[in-house]
């Protein structure tokens, strides 16, 4: 069941009153039954896989919270971590390291007559399986308490706004939210609204849109111009965008309803001006668990140069990793861990520059951001064609050999004009609203005037209506 | 109580403005200069109608114009559903009943886009036969283009009306030659129109109208790239004339010169004067009189 589809529109319509109309324990129940009729609508097999890891996590728990003994801590933590990353890895790696394995040995000569098998993959494992982990690894950390209510604990996992594409909300963040049953909010309501409103404009307004030229790009890149697949990666760079920050906006809003603050998973993040900076705008939490569990274990920026160096790039490949079981989403990982490496030696060199020529702030801001920008727009290319199995590297270097090539560079060369005039005018008013939003808080302050209000849902509602898409694309980021 | 009120505003808005919109839209519509927009509007007369898809976009109106001296009209659209296209055919000839010649480029029988079928919404108020196909065909969108008016344009048809709001469509023709690269995979390519039995109904339903109105119909196959294979193409041929009695002109082969096309399917700016300039020596498109006379 996905949010832009009509059995949605039932789902909530059925779902809200009963929430609102129940409390406590009932209410509980509710969440849960919901949340795995959602989940289940999928394929009710992954029920059996999320039913078992919640049992466990909440088990391990309450184990670990209950010794002082320090190797039994870590021993149940341990057991904890190779359940969720042992789904994780069967689900999502197994056929991918079998067939790496059997490569390599192929180079060597021998042939070790292993076989992949047919493994489906459940929606959203990698999202409520690092949720699940964040909740064990702070118990053990005593950063949080433990929960005590199986009940409560089940419904925080399962909650259905987040589960299958997150953001991955923590347990300390929702937990306690949890304690007590919120009332219907006309606030909560409006603002939760408008959320969802412009999650599903970004989602089937826009990324639906751009998704057929981008598409027709990655399918064949040798039958078009160096300009035609510029502004075939350059849209791709705000589909994913749009597609993903939208699924997150729906969420935050849905929860929102529900009287739940989520943690806000992207913050305009192409106009970061240096990749530290991009990933504190872009799946924040995933970019703050990864910080959290993983860079600042590793030691973080204490081990001097090189071992921050290492810390970004084994963070960044793990990071990869977690996408898919591609070598090009390794790639994609590596190259940001390139860049961040990059970024380290070459500021202070070109803080110097610009104190040196007496740039003004602007430029200075402005070229920082079109480098960002343009990087990462390079290694989309690579993270788009790691559905691509084997074909992702020969694809990805196709479509950057020809632009790079500038062959037939020129606007006369670009196909589908009508395309990409609406995926510009699209992009423009998206643009606009989300830079005045930094500004102007719409969601917030804007949201409360009720003239305001209602000329801002209507106004959605009808672009939505004249621009949409309405055949229940999937969000892209379920397939991680 | 305030809130109910303020809910029952915002419902009352949205409808009102959706209405409001739509309307808007429709008179930019009706004020276009889009090939559908003039025809349904009352300017599009001519002597000679072009139907088909992009392949009947070979037949450029200015060169079938300068080779014939009459004037000409397509209906040709990328694509273009046959449902659709023998539905625009009607509607124009009821409207424009003096036409001399209808040219029906036939591969059009094997499109059916499900994509495109939808954006001929923009339309629906225009024509009640649109209206019944897309009613039939695509129910949903039907539906959902009836709830919303905003919802009616939001497709290509619409945003390509609003491209040509102000100015003619009489750029499209295909301008580039096709490549070494294509030319030297075309021995190993194929291609089989595809003959569904509702496509050919609708073609046979279009010769009885013409037919009862005495209006000349010519069935013609458009240029094919020379070593590309169409597999069966004498079985197409056979169905179309076996169901509608009109003899089908085969002008696949008729150009061999490579540089006359885009692609495998498309003869370019070129090739499409050089195949006009052919129908009109056969006879399958008409002459004018004067330019019948200089010509001799």
């Amino acid at each position: 069941m996905v949010f832009n589809s009509i059995t949605f529109l039932i789902f909530s319509v059925v779902f809200f009153p009963i929430y609102f109309a129940t409390k406590g324990k009932l209410r509980l129940w509710w969440i849960l039954l919901a949340s795995y009729v959602f989940y289940g609508s999928w394929d009710w097999r992954f029920l059996g896989i999320i039913m078992l890891s919640t049992f466990m996590d909440f088990n391990f728990g309450k184990l670990i919270g209950a010794t002082e003994n320090k190797a039994r801590r870590r021993t149940y933590l341990i057991l904890s971590m190779i359940m969720n990353l042992g789904f994780l890895g069967f689900f999502k790696y197994f056929n991918f390291f079998i067939d790496s394995f059997v490569s390599l040995m192929h180079t060597f000569g021998l042939n070790p007559g292993l076989s992949t098998l047919q493994i489906l993959l459940p929606v959203g494992i990698s999202f409520y399986t690092f949720q699940s982990l964040s909740y064990t690894i702070d118990i053990y950390r005593r950063e949080i308490p433990v929960e005590r209510d199986m009940l409560k604990f089940a419904a925080f996992i399962a909650l259905f706004p987040q589960l299958v594409a997150g953001p991955i909300v923590r347990a300390r963040d929702l937990l306690p939210q949890m304690e007590t049953d919120k009332k219907f909010d006309w606030d909560n309501f409006n603002s939760g609204l408008g959320r969802v409103l412009w999650g599903f404009f970004k989602k089937v307004a826009i990324a639906d849109s751009l998704a057929p030229f981008v598409d027709q790009c990655w399918a064949d890149p040798s039958k078009f111009s160096s300009s035609h697949l510029l502004v075939g990666v350059i849209f791709y760079s705000f589909q994913i965008y749009c597609d993903f920050s939208g699924y997150s906006d729906i969420a935050i809003g849905l929860a929102r309803i529900m009287g739940y603050r989520f943690v806000e998973n992207f913050k305009t993040p192409y106009f970061s001006q240096s990749f530290s900076e991009f990933w504190t705008r872009w799946h924040i939490s995933l970019s703050s668990w990864l910080r959290d569990y993983l860079y600042i274990p590793l030691g973080g920026n204490r081990h001097g140069k090189f071992g921050t160096y290492k810390n970004n790039m084994i963070t960044m490949l793990l990071g990869g990793l977690w996408h898919g079981a591609n070598l090009a989403f390794i790639f994609w990982g590596f190259l940001h861990g390139v860049y961040l490496i990059i970024q380290r030696i070459t500021t202070p060199i070109w803080r110097k520059f610009v104190q040196l020529v007496r740039m003004p702030a602007f430029i200075n801001s402005a070229i920082c951001m079109i480098i960002v920008y343009t990087l990462t727009v390079i290694a989309w290319i690579y993270f788009r064609s790691g559905s691509m199995g084997h074909r992702s590297f020969s694809v990805a270097n196709t479509i950057i050999g020809r632009i790079t090539s500038f062959e037939e560079f020129s606007w006369y060369t670009v196909l589908n004009k009508y395309q990409v005039l609406k995926g510009i005018l699209l992009l423009v008013i998206m643009l606009a609203v989300e830079i005045t939003n930094q500004r102007m808080s719409w969601n917030v302050t804007q949201l409360r005037r009720p003239a305001l209000r209602i000329a801002l849902f209507a106004s959605v509602l009808w672009l939505i209506a004249l621009f949409g898409t309405f055949g229940s694309n999937s969000f892209i980021y379920f397939q991680f | 109580m305030k809130k109910a009120i303020w809910v029952v505003v915002f419902l009352g808005i949205l409808f009102v403005g959706d209405r409001f919109i739509g309307y808007i839209f429709q008179q930019q519509i009706t004020k276009s200069q889009f090939r559908y927009s003039r025809m349904y509007r009352g300017e599009g007369q001519a002597d000679i109608l072009i139907v088909g898809n992009s392949r009947g976009l070979n037949f450029y109106q200015p060169s079938v114009e300068k080779a014939t001296g009459l004037t000409t009209f397509s209906l040709c659209y990328y694509s273009m559903p046959c449902e659709i296209a023998t539905v625009l055919a009607k509607d124009y000839l009821d409207r424009y009943p003096k036409v001399k010649t209808v040219l029906v480029e036939t591969t059009i029988v094997e499109m059916s886009d499900d994509k495109l079928l939808p954006g001929f919404t923009t339309y629906m108020p225009y024509s009640e036969r649109i209206d019944s196909v897309l009613r039939l065909k695509t129910k949903e969108t039907w539906n959902y283009a009836n709830f919303s008016h905003i919802y009616r344009f939001n497709n290509e048809v619409f945003q390509r009306a609003m491209y040509y709001r102000n100015k003619l469509d009489n750029d499209w023709y295909f301008d580039h030659t096709i490549t070494q690269d294509l030319i030297d995979q075309a021995p190993h390519r194929s291609v089989e129109f595809k003959t569904p039995d509702s496509h050919v109904q609708d073609l046979k339903q279009l010769a009885d109208y013409c037919k009862a109105r005495n209006i000349n119909l010519q069935f013609v196959i458009a240029p094919i790239f020379p070593t590309y294979t169409v597999k069966k193409l004498d079985v197409f041929k056979q169905k179309i004339e076996a169901a509608t009695g009109i003899t089908v002109h085969d002008y696949s082969k008729a150009i061999l010169d490579y540089s006359s096309f885009t692609d495998y399917l498309h003869a370019n700016l070129k090739g499409g004067a050089e195949i006009v300039d052919t129908m009109v020596k056969d006879g399958v498109l008409p002459r004018a009189p004067q330019t019948a006379v200089s010509s001799r």
